[in-house]
């Protein structure tokens, strides 16, 4: 038999159950409470793409600078250096003589045999006339001895004759090979004469790497300054593209913040070997079309990039690609028609530039496709 | 007591029920109706807008003068007597630096006055001779009656006229060819002291001994002209042509100059070098301190008005670049774009969005 304890804890709690029950129903509610405004759920509503119209391509960006013309210099022979009047960072004009081989010793040996065939000239024209004095008095003799010698005299007189003629041919021959000797030296030392300078081919701005010293030994044909030119620009892209690829696409460069078109100027041979050989990357070349009167507006050094526009294709329709689905049958999307009901469609696709996807049957322009996650 | 504790309990049982029926009624006052949120997210966003691209290099700098000429000697061998300049004196072109004890072969200058003075008299004396033998030649053909005689008496001094103007012309040559080795003798004496090319400051003088042997070619000194300053740069490969900024100074008062490019190895493709000669606009700072912590800053990217996003926007899915956008109606959108550069705050978008579009932050 229960005690009247126990009958009165049950009592309690079953009070406190009661009580816990109308607490939840909110029965007791005594206020009327605005029902609040609930907001609308967020991502519950389908996403979803309409079919439009339009051109398909993907844009590629490549980095790249504005870079000026720069130029090789070396000398056509070898030599010392004279005096050096450039330096690094330099600003030249076209024309200005940068560096000069020293030909003072060249100088000497060209002055040194002018006046060897100067000598030999003139001595010998002395010489000659000498030497036709000589025969001139021979033949007197001959006259002479004509007309009261004997045919013994008269023959020796003329061989004498003879022989001083033979004379005068022999030393004149003789010295023409000596003199044709001294001009061939002459000619062979002139023909490096003079080239000893290295002009600038345009107005710029020199430098060079290693330093550059009177009395430096400088090989013919070695390069021993550049120079960049700022008013020959190109836009050099750090990546290398083929010829395909930029004859097949639409490209153009932005520069500080411009569009401006571009022609390719491909790098030749030598310039590819010469990169590969200094262990560099290639890279591709592009001549910038300034519109008239824009020079001003770009200068060497600017950054800049060159755009791409590739696998065109135009007055297509096109979809979101995250509306196409593939199955095994092949590829579809879900219309979502005007009930709000999605309905299944088979499509052929064609291009896709990663973003959207060109639909070549199977939809209409307009129509609203579901877009999935 | 067991009654009354009855009655107590009992009581404490009904206030108990009024209780529990009371609560409900204060219930929808304890939860404020504003509170309730139902399945509203608030995203943190950004918004596609049109603005400027940036990325810096920089590199370390130091002062370059580069009009610098080392001064050589040259000339015959000659000994150090003593250094007229010292290092770090600032000299004018056609200042004397070092003065030298120049070793010539005097034997040979000597031999060299005596051939030409013996030549000069010989020479005078031969022309004086032929010119006397001419005369008296000549007396001689005048006073011959005999044709034939006669004739060749005016042929033979004929010859030696011709003759005499032979031996003048070798003797000319003969005497050119000493006074020559005599003018290069004395030229190269010349050299004893040697004297500044240029205006600047000596640096690099070459240590000599006293008496020390000095032969042709041998460096003596630099002289750097500080007409021209450059800043060095190194490090950040800088373009040719491209606009820095160049700080100079004292860590508590750092001054910033504007520069451009002058000199750089990009324009040549086989050249790889990372330095770069800059020509400040303003050299005042460099002069005013020797202080050589110089930095230069430049922006290797610098793309003006493209559209640019948050980086925290796009994510990465299947080696294509996804954003989810947010339209005006609350409905998020997962996008794929095509993305041009990315930086570590910023992306630039070259397709799949437009300028306005919102997009959330992940």
């Amino acid at each position: 038999m229960s005690s009247p304890t126990d009958v009165m804890k049950r009592g309690i709690l079953c009070c406190l159950a009661a009580g816990l029950l109308l607490l939840l129903s909110g029965c007791g509610a005594r206020e009327s409470v605005q029902v609040p405004e609930l907001l609308e759920p967020v991502g519950v509503r389908t996403d979803s793409a309409v079919v439009t119209r339009g051109d398909l391509y993907a844009t590629k960006a490549y980095e790249g600078a504005l870079t000026a013309r720069g130029v090789e210099l070396s000398f056509e022979i070898d030599g010392t250096l004279a005096h050096v009047d450039i330096y690094p960072g330099k600003w030249v004009q076209q024309g200005e003589v940068l560096l000069t081989i020293d030909q003072t010793d060249l100088k000497k040996q060209l002055d040194d045999l002018t006046e060897r065939i100067s000598y030999l000239d003139e001595h010998g024209a002395i010489e000659d006339e000498i030497a036709r004095l000589e025969i001139e008095k021979l033949r007197l003799t001959l006259e002479w001895v004509s007309a009261q010698g004997s045919q013994q005299q008269i023959d020796l007189a003329a061989l004498d004759v003879e022989q001083a003629e033979l004379d005068l041919l022999s030393a004149q021959q003789n010295r023409a090979i000596d003199r044709s000797a001294l001009q061939r030296e002459y000619d062979e030392l002139a023909v490096d004469y003079g080239k000893n300078t290295i002009t600038a081919p345009f107005s710029g701005h020199v430098f060079y790497e290693n330093a550059l010293l009177e009395g430096s030994y400088v090989r013919a044909y070695q390069p021993v300054v550049y120079m960049a030119d700022p008013a020959d620009l190109s836009l050099i892209v750090t990546q290398y593209l083929t010829d395909r690829e930029i004859a097949n696409n639409k490209v153009y460069a932005l520069i500080d913040g411009q569009r401006y078109d571009v022609v390719y100027d491909p790098l030749t041979r030598d310039e590819m070997t010469a990169l590969i050989l200094s262990g560099q990357s290639l890279t591709s070349r592009f001549r910038v079309v300034m519109p008239e009167g824009g020079e001003e507006a770009v200068h060497a050094g600017q950054y800049g990039v060159l755009c791409m526009e590739t696998g065109l294709v135009e007055d297509v329709l096109m979809i979101p690609s995250g509306a196409v689905l593939a199955s095994g049958s092949g590829k579809y999307v879900y219309v979502i028609g005007e009930d709000g009901e999605r309905v299944r469609r088979d499509v052929q696709t064609g291009r896709s530039n990663g973003i959207d996807t060109v639909i070549v049957e199977g939809l209409e322009e307009g129509e609203t496709v579901y877009v999935g996650e | 007591m067991w009654v009354s504790n009855r009655r107590v309990r009992r009581l404490a049982l009904v206030l108990t029920v009024l209780l529990c029926a009371a609560l409900p009624g204060r219930a929808s006052q304890l939860i404020d109706p504003e509170k309730i949120v139902a399945d509203e997210v608030r995203y943190k966003t950004d918004t596609a807008a049109r603005g400027e691209l940036i990325r810096s290099v920089s590199g370390s700098g130091s002062r370059y003068y580069p009009k610098t000429e080392t001064v050589f000697y040259r000339g015959e061998m000659a000994l150090f007597a003593e250094w007229i300049a010292s290092r770090g004196d600032t000299v004018k072109a056609g200042d004397p630096l070092i003065r030298v004890t120049v070793q010539y072969d005097a034997v040979r200058l000597q031999e060299l006055e005596l051939r030409l003075q013996r030549a000069k008299e010989d020479y005078a004396e031969g022309v004086k001779t032929r010119e006397e033998a001419i005369l008296d030649m000549q007396a001689r053909v005048d006073g011959e009656s005999d044709p034939y005689a006669r004739g060749m008496g005016q042929l033979s001094l004929r010859q030696e006229e011709l003759r005499l103007e032979a031996y003048k012309l070798e003797q000319d040559a003969s005497i050119a060819s000493i006074e020559k080795a005599l003018d290069e003798l004395n030229e190269r004496r010349s050299h004893e002291i040697v004297y500044a090319p240029i205006d600047g400051v000596v640096d690099d003088l070459a240590y000599f001994k006293d008496s020390e042997p000095i032969y042709d070619w041998t460096a003596l000194c630099t002289i750097a002209s500080e007409d021209v300053l450059f800043v060095a740069a190194s490090g950040g490969k800088f373009r040719y042509g491209q606009e820095v900024a160049v700080e100079v100074g004292p860590a508590r008062n750092r001054v910033t100059v504007t520069g451009r490019v002058v000199a750089a190895a990009d324009v040549i493709p086989s050249l790889d070098s990372d330095r770069a000669l800059i020509l400040p606009d303003d050299r005042s700072p460099f002069d005013e301190t020797k202080n050589n912590s110089i930095v230069v800053r430049g922006n290797s990217v610098d793309m003006k008005d493209v559209l640019l996003i948050s980086r925290k926007a796009v994510a990465l899915g299947g080696g294509k670049y996804i954003v989810t956008t947010l339209t005006d109606d609350g409905v998020t959108h997962k996008r794929f774009i095509l993305a041009g550069m990315i930086t570590p705050q910023e992306v630039w978008v070259l397709q799949g969005l437009q300028e306005g579009d919102t997009v959330i932050l992940d």
